[in-house]
């Protein structure tokens, strides 16, 4: 009976101590970002930078799809997240007015802020100005054969009648800020063999797809800030009527987290606004496509630029 | 298997080298690859050719032991060489990398067959797989992109296979008592038989995926209603819903199997028991109990080699393991990320596997209840 009993509490022991609770003075920030390239790098960054200001820190870089990660903010199941400005059409569609706001990078960003500052206590920081907007990428010798430069030469060929096939993310194509969008202003109609719809938003496959032409696919979903376009000779289509919102990234904390360290929003401040559209593409390039070490990456960063020593 | 088919079947798989692709030379991340085969690696036909040799039956003791370490390292070898692939253009040698062809997995395995048929055949492949893993933690293969991804985040490849290991021991744990209890009580009580089996295989059933998602809601609104429950992990996303079905899970083949373990006793032995005068406690802790643990112990085995696999599911809702490796690498495109996160969870599940067998095998030859087993 008494071995019995000292394996039973052995055995509660072990499990009870998998979820023991940790007593701290100040809470760490736990910082969490999506599963692409760009969430590695800008995570590590906010990382490092916190870290050298002496505000502990928890790693969840990649944590999760877009929404499970909207959802953990919303839940303080994590703290500290990188978004996009553009984002508040999802999150607040019952009060979104007229779609143009989406359009101007500064009041997209301030409805956004406003609204979640209001009602779930979420803060908004200084976004990049980098628009890491939706776009339409071809190969460069597909552009170069049909004398396609932007979204006007492209409804051209479609409604030529002319083989084509975009794959994209389903939001993108069910949005009508996005490929209904593009469809509305620019006058052609994509029937449904000529899209794959992917369930996740993550351009890596997309863009492998497009430049190695799996299932003749000449089209490609493309995000401003994507890398390597060089190196997969892609070209992005220009869209001089903007027609889907403009996605600027951000550091979004939640409001109990800032009170306790305000000193958040001045140190994560300077790093976001110098973060351009270029630079961002280099960075994600050398993480996508280089595979280097996203720490690395962003470390290197830093130093250069001088927010770390 | 007869040693003359699985010698037979070496050659074929060794044959392989000289027609399937050995590898994928990938100037990047994350675009396929053009393939490579054996006779672009300049002299390495010889070794296969050696190889093949060795796949007939040897007379002289020596040359057997030379064939036995030549078979040990020749995985290691293969994959040495195939970094030796001489590319025409220009690349980065930071950047580009190889991917292993079918053929050098053939070959390995081929390896691996063929030492299964000398003596201590087992403990001789476990020493080829020790050799290749020592290497490959040497960076003896620095051009395989499954290295590349290794080293980029080697502190985040063991903090999440630990955590992937705790996850899947802790939840076997806590699925123990109420399994074995469960299973127990299903020989007492025929009628309640049914409905504990028809409850335990329901979560066999249901999609781990499903049961994941439906957790999420309850749990996340719990730990925001109970804030001293939050401190202690409940969340809707993290440790404690991959937890709790993977708990689920492992009742199944521990509650069936203890059933089994208890039916199979010889009413005969408790009989005698009895008549010694023990109670009806110590019939149970001193006869019953002891008898089945073994079966109960195969039991824990099929649960816990199970729990191995799903936890990658974790990785789906934060929390961690070998999972969170393959998604990543799934979201961004690149296989040998994939790889990274599923060839530890293959190799740990084959590995407990191993062990545990064995632990089954001397707890039956000590309680004397080694029954024949094919």
């Amino acid at each position: 009976m008494k071995k019995y009993l000292t394996l039973l509490s052995l055995i509660a022991l072990l499990t009870l101590s998998a979820c023991a609770p940790t007593i701290a003075e100040k809470a760490p920030v736990t910082v969490a970002t999506m599963l692409d390239s760009e969430g590695s790098v800008l995570g590590k960054m906010i990382i490092l930078a916190l870290n050298a200001q002496d505000i502990e820190t928890v790693d969840k870089i990649n944590f999760g799809t877009p929404d499970i990660l909207r959802a953990a903010l919303e839940n303080a199941e994590v703290d500290l997240v990188v978004d996009y400005t553009g984002s508040g059409q999802y999150y607040h569609p019952e009060d979104a007015r007229d779609a143009s706001i989406w359009n101007d990078p500064i009041e997209g960003y301030n409805f956004t802020a406003q609204l979640d500052r209001e009602k779930k206590d979420i803060i908004w920081l200084t976004p990049s100005p980098a628009n890491n907007t939706e776009s339409i990428a071809v190969t460069r010798a597909f552009a170069e054969a049909e004398k396609i430069e932007s979204m006007e030469d492209l409804a051209v060929y479609i409604n030529a009648g002319k083989t084509f096939k975009l794959i994209a993310s389903a939001s993108f194509v069910e949005n009508p800020m996005g490929l209904l969008g593009y469809e509305e202003a620019y006058g052609f109609k994509l029937t449904n063999d000529q899209i794959i719809s992917l369930a996740s938003g993550n351009t890596a496959e997309m863009l492998k797809a497009l430049a190695e032409g799996t299932n003749d696919v000449n089209a490609s979903l493309v995000y401003g800030t994507d890398g390597a376009l060089d190196k997969l000779n892609l070209v992005v289509l220009e869209d001089p009527k903007h027609i889907p919102p403009v996605y600027l990234p951000a550091p979004v904390v939640r409001k109990a987290v800032l009170d306790v360290y305000p000193e958040i929003e001045t140190i994560l401040k300077p790093i976001f606004e110098s973060l351009t559209l270029e630079t961002l593409q280099s960075l994600n390039a050398k993480v996508a496509y280089d595979g280097e070490d996203a720490t690395m990456v962003a470390g290197n960063y830093l130093k250069d630029n001088g927010f770390l020593d | 298997m007869k040693d003359g088919i699985r010698r037979g079947l070496s050659l074929i798989l060794f044959a392989t080298l000289f027609f399937l692709p050995i590898g994928f030379f990938k100037v990047n991340r994350v675009l396929n690859g053009s393939v490579f085969s054996l006779w672009e690696l300049g002299y390495a036909w010889m070794l296969v050719l050696f190889a093949l040799f060795s796949t007939f039956k040897i007379e002289f003791k020596w040359l057997r032991y030379l064939r036995t370490g030549f078979l040990i390292v020749l995985p290691s070898v293969l994959i040495y060489i195939s970094q030796r692939y001489v590319i025409t253009e220009i690349y980065d040698p930071n950047v580009a990398r190889i991917s292993l062809g079918p053929s050098i997995y053939l070959a390995i395995i081929g390896a691996w067959v063929l030492l299964s048929t000398e003596t201590k055949g087992t403990l001789k492949i476990t020493l080829s797989l020790l050799a290749l893993l020592v290497l490959f933690g040497l960076g003896m293969f620095p051009m395989l992109g499954l290295y590349k991804e290794y080293i980029n985040r080697q502190a985040s490849f063991f903090l999440e296979l630990q955590r992937h290991l705790s996850l899947a021991v802790s939840s076997l744990l806590f699925a123990l008592i109420p399994g074995i209890y469960l299973g127990y009580q299903s020989t007492r009580h025929p009628r309640l038989r049914e409905w504990i089996m028809g409850f335990v295989n329901g979560f066999q059933v249901a999609p781990t995926l499903s049961m994941l998602a439906l957790l999420m809601i309850p749990l996340a609104s719990l730990g925001q209603s109970f804030p001293f429950l939050r401190a202690w992990g409940v969340k809707g996303v993290g440790f404690l819903p991959a937890f709790i079905v993977l708990s689920l899970y492992a009742l199944l083949p521990i509650t069936s199997n203890t059933y089994t373990a208890f039916k199979q006793l010889d009413p005969s032995v408790m009989d005698s028991a009895k008549a010694l005068g023990m109670s009806s406690k110590q019939v149970f802790s001193k006869v019953s109990f002891p008898l089945a643990l073994p079966f109960i112990i195969t039991g824990v085995r099929i649960a816990f080699i199970q729990n191995i696999g799903n936890t990658i599911l974790a990785g789906l809702v934060g929390g961690g393991g070998m999972g969170s490796l393959i998604f990543l690498g799934l979201a961004q495109s690149a296989t040998d990320l994939i790889l990274l996160g599923s060839l530890p969870v293959v190799l740990m599940a084959m590995g407990f596997e191993v062990i545990l067998e064995f632990t089954e095998l001397r707890l039956k030859k000590k309680m004397g209840v080694l029954y024949d087993q094919a």
